[in-house]
């Protein structure tokens, strides 16, 4: 007797794909054809049930089928049986008659050898697993019968059984219930099994967000962790499931650092949004909870995926991953010249022929030029002078003002921290039982560093590893960054060392250089993370170079639109922690966002000629500056000579731009008091950061020039040129250079205030200073002012008087005249506990001492390295004092964001990286186990 | 060709015009100013040198030896009470109380005309406020002549003084010139004359850390065995482009000339003027010495000194008168003169005095007038329009480059200077000795103080 089967088609706005489904289903001898239209197509031959879900319009369509249907074959409008599929279908109900379920083998839909889905379960984890995705159909699955779930598409369900179980469950999420039906088919004594013989091609138009919103009502990406989430909560213990409701924050918290981790930075919207709909529609997840005994679940669990199935499939994800982003990245350099790798190349990742960094004797480099830094040898655990200054002794200090929004200085305001205080952190953290150490052996190693970054980015215009190390040298080298250094200009110093790594990781991103290296999309994440990194803390380090590197984004944008997916992501952490500070100048002084953090110093000299040459002063005469940079600039114009003199062009044109910049920045005065008191009332900016870049795009265009001459005999005498007058005699400055600082103790006050520091005593120091015309005053916390209180706000702050002011101001007057009967009110309203008058050469000082000295409130506390300290007598503190919490809600956003990129930045390594199951249900990258 | 030329002139062309622009500075926002306070003044304080200082003990050969010789008188005035401390035997003068600071508040000076075997002249100094730093232009240690620097610390803390001595040939490298400890409340002597012996002309800065002190050298000259003329070299005032000096009051000028004719030894009885450069660069100065009336002539010293020297000058050719010397230069200088008396019927014959270029004074000004002797304000007006004013009431006008010299009575001066600037050195001559007692305008942190909050 024929088994009458009702086929339903359910179809959402997809008439192209329905059409192709109608046809092939009605070939199939089907004994009725029922068509819901959920969506709002016209289709006369359909039930209309707009916006109706899967499980709904099956009902629908269940309730019209003939009474004598026993079957019911679902599919949707995108998967099109294909020959005999119903026939093998029923032959295998025939055999068993406890198969209640049978799903067919899903075929791709445009490569119809391919087999996209054959059955479906979950990892021990709870993921949703596809049993084989994306293989050739070579019968090497047709042994395949019982499966812990067959998707909607395609199945076959006995309608008694459909019936007794209610149907599909309307209200979980539509990507679980297939699974949530076949887990309960199961539970009610019924197999579920594959008919491999059974093909069904499936175009999975809502996994690859082909569909309108509607159907999945969220992204696939989401709709696949509500899935999961579902599917956990639903068929677990009830305490396993309400504890894992409890976690699930956490777990998602954790969840999102994992897909930060393995580079699926594309994840984290979904998984999180996910994640909050399970934590908070927890009532309507358990109304969906399933009563299955320990046994059935034990017996269920035998048909989850096994270990070794998902390692399998990671490690073909892994491969494919490779494949992909190779082939990717090979269909975007279609229009490269000749020279280029070819595809083959590219797959064999055969495309680097030049040496590493070590293989090109760049250690040893590296250490020669460590070795002409001697004069920066750390010998003690700070360094004082010039731009320097000591980090604070306490990690967590210094974390405190990374990314603040109050500053303790003074009587306390509500300001943004600048962002070089991110910087300060991440550096200072390297050696955080005393953060200074790390950021003197960072003085001392610039120049290695230097050299190393120089290296990479000169890798992007030369195959040549001694052109490499030339022009490597040649920036480690370069006046300007021997100038920051020895006057330890330490935000401009870190702004030249991350400036060449930064344009090495944009290329790599944006597919830029000589040489390709494409691994994988993971590999290109990491890229995006450093650059993401290397930018904040370049703009952070010098905020004068955004507008150059605004247009040099703008240029690999446009030359690279294919890659905006990737390049958009690296001004994330920039725009994070330049957020609160970029409104706050924005509302008061916009041009303020170009000034120079940490200790005010401006150059003293704005003179053309010397910007060109690398230099803000002659480090010995002009004629000396001139020589030893005349051979890079004259190699490098002749760049514009050679065949590639477009990448000349681009890289000088960029340099000219930083070369205006850097004038026009020596040419901007920014207040220059602040936390740090300071010769002059006005600094300008610091415009080395954009010599450097100068300097890189000419030795960039030299390389191109040193790569263009062919004549061994012409090339030997421009590299020897190139050594003898620039190279040796530019060592020989580094050398003879001396830091104009002082190795010291990370402490920045006398012992004794320091010591109420420590003990938290809530003791406040009135600082005056005195000049020809007037006295300066500040009071601030007794454990002083370390680099990272430097904020470029807080100076354009204080130029409004406050209250807060006028009564230091007022204090700092009588105490200087001598006294008077309302000094001690005075001291006690603002905390002040001592009076320090830093060490001076001024003569003012003595006057201003032996006031303070007459005074009847204050008593010597002696002479210290810092000056001299009187101790305020009966010091009572009357002020409260605001309490600076280590956290706000901007703070956590900026930390969050960083420490993302942190972890896109580290490399994960081969295979383990890549992992996922089928490309049905997650994308290459998607780990289940 | 013609792209790659484009290209490589354009890029030079536009690297030249970078580098050629004219860019001036862009001020982006404001530091904080620097706002004005109201405080109660610290008490006026000076210090005076005290007795006459005599080096060597009783005898003169005992080495590091210093005792005071007699005693001093000290004229003062103030508004308000004032309280007296020995600070080693100089005295502290402090008048607490006075709301208004300067010359008004609080102005003394002393005198002290010493004749003892060992010293004899007539001693005088105005009485200073203590300071950080001070420069001495005067002194002598060649031959017959010692010279003594006397540090008063009357603070309650030790003080640490520095000493930078300019010769003419410059700096003067001498051990014992540093770190001299000076004890909280006394007096110490640094003989000069040990320390840069037979130097003729020289200046000392004095730098003080850790406390404030007054500072003086003590002149004293002997020819043969005849102990004749002493005197307190007072701090400058001023150092200027311009620079004025009253009060060169010219007597026995034929004297002098006949006792120089004798003895070598007397030639210190011309006037001199003593320069001191502390800039960077030669200096070269012109001083117009002026008299006081149409009978007066004056004459002209014009000459450069070396960055960082000292130089003496003999003001030859004036007749017995009263002078004042107009100095201008092209750096800011130091200058004072060295003002000889000779009697020489008289013994000793001769006293000196150095006169320091004067402190430039408006509003009311007031000194103290010594009882002894005949003393002559000597006032000088720099300006290029006459200065009116009153002295003790009675009106007086100074001409555009003049002086004006007044003989005054014991007891309060008081000027009112009513427009323009003045300066003035007080002249006391008792018995053929002299001295003078500079015009100084000393002020501690006013009622206003400037200060900027950061």
């Amino acid at each position: 007797m024929k088994t009458f089967v009702t086929a339903i088609i359910v179809s959402h706005n997809s008439t192209d794909f329905l059409e192709q489904t109608i046809a092939a289903t009605k070939s199939q001898n089907v004994d009725q054809l029922i068509i819901v239209e959920t969506g709002d197509a016209e289709n006369p031959n359909a039930i209309t049930a707009p916006g109706a879900s899967l499980p709904e319009a099956i009902a629908i369509a269940e309730r019209n089928a003939a009474p004598a249907a026993e079957w019911l074959w679902i599919l949707h409008d995108d998967s099109a049986p294909m020959q005999n599929a119903l026939n093998a279908l029923l032959q295998v109900v025939e055999l068993s008659p406890s198969v209640a379920v049978v799903g067919p083998k899903l075929m791709d839909w445009t490569d119809r050898k391919v087999i996209a889905q054959q059955g479906l379960t979950l990892t021990r984890r709870g993921a949703l697993f596809s049993l084989v995705s994306d293989e050739l159909d070579q019968s090497q699955h047709d042994a395949a019968d019982d499966v812990l779930a067959v998707g909607t598409a395609g199945m076959l369900v006995k309608r008694s059984v459909y019936l007794a179980l209610g149907g599909l469950t309307d209200g979980i999420p539509p990507l679980a219930a297939d699974i949530d039906f076949s887990m309960r088919v199961r539970l009610a004594g019924h197999r579920v099994v594959v008919a491999p013989q059974a093909r069904v091609a499936h175009a999975a138009l809502s996994l690859h967000g082909k569909r309108d919103r509607s159907w999945l009502r969220v992204t696939p990406k989401s709709a696949l962790r509500r899935a999961e989430l579902q599917l956990r909560l639903s068929f677990a213990p009830l305490p396993s499931a309400l504890l894992f409701w409890f976690f699930l924050p956490l777990l998602t918290l954790g969840r999102l650092v994992w897909r930060v981790w393995t580079k699926r930075p594309d994840r984290l919207i979904g998984d999180l949004a996910a994640g909050a709909w399970a934590y908070f529609t927890i009532a309507a997840r358990l109304r969906f909870r399933r009563k299955d005994s320990a046994g059935a679940r034990r017996a269920m669990r035998a048909l989850y995926a096994t270990k070794q199935q998902v390692r399998d499939e990671k490690r073909q994800n892994a491969e494919q991953e490779e494949i992909d982003a190779r082939l990717e990245a090979h269909s975007q350099l279609a229009e490269r010249d000749q020279s280029s790798p070819n595809t083959e190349q590219i797959l064999l990742g055969v495309g680097n022929t030049s040496k590493s960094f070590a293989a090109a004797g760049g250690v040893w480099f590296a250490i020669l030029l460590a070795a002409i830094s001697f004069a920066w040898l750390p010998v003690g655990q700070a360094i004082s002078g010039g731009g320097a200054m000591p980090l604070s002794e306490n990690w967590f200090e210094l974390f405190k003002r990374a990314g603040a929004s109050w500053q303790e200085l003074g009587g306390g305001l509500a300001l943004p921290a600048d962002p070089f205080n991110w910087v300060l952190l991440a550096i200072g953290s390297l050696t955080f039982w005393s953060p200074s150490i790390a950021l003197i052996v960072l003085v001392f190693l610039a120049k290695p560093i230097a050299f190393f970054g120089a290296f990479k980015a000169i890798s992007l215009f030369t195959k040549k590893t001694w052109i490499r190390n030339l022009g490597a040298l040649s920036y480690a080298l370069w006046p300007a960054l021997t100038e920051a250094q020895t006057q330890l200009r330490i935000p401009a110093l870190i702004a030249q060392l991350v400036l060449p790594l930064l344009i090495f990781c944009i290329a790599k991103v944006a597919l830029f250089g000589v040489e390709l290296s494409v691994r994988s999309r993971q590999q290109i994440w990491t890229w995006v993370g450093l650059s993401g990194l290397l930018l904040a803390v370049e703009v952070a380090a010098a905020p004068n170079t955004a507008p150059v590197l605004i247009v040099a984004m703008i240029f690999v944008l446009i030359a690279r639109i294919k890659r905006i997916g990737y390049l958009i992501w690296i001004a994330l952490p920039t725009a994070a922690i330049f957020g609160p500070l970029f409104i706050f100048d924005i509302l008061n002084f916009p041009l303020a966002l170009f000034a120079d953090p940490g200790v005010p110093q401006g150059v003293a000299t704005n003179r053309g000629w010397l910007t060109l040459l690398g230099a803000t002063i002659y480090p010995l005469n002009f004629w000396f500056l001139a020589l030893i940079t005349a051979v890079p600039l004259l190699l490098g114009l002749l760049a514009l000579l050679t065949r590639r003199r477009a990448v000349a062009l681009l890289s000088l044109g960029l340099g000219l731009l930083a070369l205006a910049s850097a004038r026009l920045a020596a040419a901007v005065q920014f207040p220059a008091i602040g936390a740090t008191d300071s010769s002059g009332e006005l600094v300008s900016g610091t415009p080395h950061a954009l010599m450097a870049f100068w300097a890189l795009a000419v030795i960039a265009a030299a390389a191109i020039t040193l790569e263009s001459i062919s004549r061994r005999r012409a090339l030997q005498i421009v590299a020897a040129s190139l050594v003898a007058l620039f190279v040796l005699p530019a060592a020989a400055l580094t050398a003879v250079s001396q830091p104009i600082g002082r190795w010291s103790e990370a402490r920045v006050m006398p012992a004794l205030i320091a010591a109420q520091a420590a003990r938290g005593a809530e003791v406040r120091v009135l600082v005056i200073d005195s000049t020809k015309q007037d006295l300066t005053a500040a009071v601030i916390p007794a454990n002083g002012i370390q680099l990272e209180d430097n904020s470029t706000a807080y100076r354009y702050a204080i130029s409004k008087s406050s209250d807060y002011s006028a009564a230091v101001g007022q204090l700092a007057a009588d105490l200087v005249a001598g006294g008077s009967e309302k000094v001690t009110r005075e001291l006690s309203a603002v905390n002040v506990g001592y009076v320090l008058v830093p060490k001076s050469q001024a003569v003012q000082i003595v006057d201003v001492s032996s006031s303070l000295d007459a005074v009847a409130e204050l008593e010597s506390a002696g002479e210290t390295e810092f000056g001299k300290i009187w101790r305020v007598r009966n010091f009572q503190a009357e002020a409260i004092q605001t309490q600076e919490s280590l956290w706000s809600i901007t703070k956590g956003l900026q930390l969050a964001i960083l420490i993302s990129f942190i972890l896109l930045a580290i490399p994960t390594s081969g295979r383990k990286r890549a992992a996922g199951t089928s490309e049905i249900f997650v994308d290459a990258g998607e780990s289940n186990d | 060709m013609i792209k790659q030329i484009s290209a490589l002139a354009g890029v030079v062309i536009s690297a030249t015009a970078i580098t050629l622009l004219p860019l001036g500075n862009l001020q982006v926002g404001t530091p904080p100013a620097a706002n004005e306070f109201q405080v109660q003044a610290k008490a006026l304080s000076l210090i005076c040198p005290g007795a006459a200082m005599n080096s060597g003990g009783a005898n003169g050969t005992s080495v590091g030896s210093f005792d005071r010789i007699g005693a001093v008188s000290i004229s003062k005035n103030s508004t308000v009470g004032i309280s007296t401390t020995n600070v080693g035997g100089a005295t502290l003068l402090s008048a607490s109380g006075a709301t208004e600071q300067g010359s008004a508040a609080l102005n003394a000076g002393q005198i002290q005309n010493a004749a003892s075997a060992r010293l004899n002249g007539l001693l005088g100094a105005s009485c200073q406020a203590p300071g950080a730093q001070h420069w001495l232009l005067g002194g002598d240690t060649s031959t017959g002549r010692e010279t003594l620097l006397l540090l008063s610390n009357p603070s309650s803390v030790p003080a640490t003084v520095n000493l930078e001595v300019y010769a003419e040939g410059g700096r003067v490298q001498a051990s014992g010139l540093s770190g001299i400890a000076v004890s909280a409340g006394e007096t110490q002597v640094v003989p000069l004359s040990s320390l840069i012996p037979e130097t003729r002309s020289f200046a000392v800065q004095v730098l003080s850390r850790g406390a404030s002190v007054g500072a003086w050298l003590q002149q004293r000259t002997v020819r043969g065995l005849l102990y004749a003329g002493a005197d307190f070299v007072s701090p400058v005032t001023e150092i200027n482009k311009t620079l004025s000096i009253p009060g060169i009051l010219v007597r026995g000028a034929k004297d002098a000339a006949a006792l120089i004719a004798i003895n070598d030894d007397y030639k210190d009885l011309i006037p001199a003027l003593r320069v001191f450069n502390p800039s960077d660069k030669t200096a070269t100065f012109t001083a117009q010495i002026f008299g006081a009336n149409e009978k007066t002539f004056g004459t002209v010293v014009r000459d450069s000194i070396p960055a960082h020297s000292v130089k003496d000058f003999e003001i030859t050719g004036l007749a017995d008168g009263d002078y004042a010397a107009f100095i201008s230069s092209d750096a800011a200088i130091a200058a004072s003169v060295r003002l000889p008396r000779s009697d020489k019927t008289k013994k000793p014959n001769t006293d000196f005095t150095w006169l320091q270029s004067a402190q430039q004074l408006g509003d009311t000004q007031q000194i103290t007038v010594p009882a002894a002797g005949i003393s002559k304000l000597a006032l000088t007006n720099s300006n290029n329009q006459p200065v009116n004013l009153t002295i003790n009431g009675v009106a007086a006008s100074i001409k555009a480059q003049g002086t004006l010299v007044v003989k005054v009575s014991a007891g309060a001066v008081t000027l009112k200077i009513s427009d323009g600037k003045v300066g003035g050195n007080l002249v006391v001559d008792v018995s053929g000795a002299i001295t003078n007692l500079a015009l100084v305008d000393y002020r501690n942190s006013g009622s206003r103080v400037k200060v900027r909050v950061r």
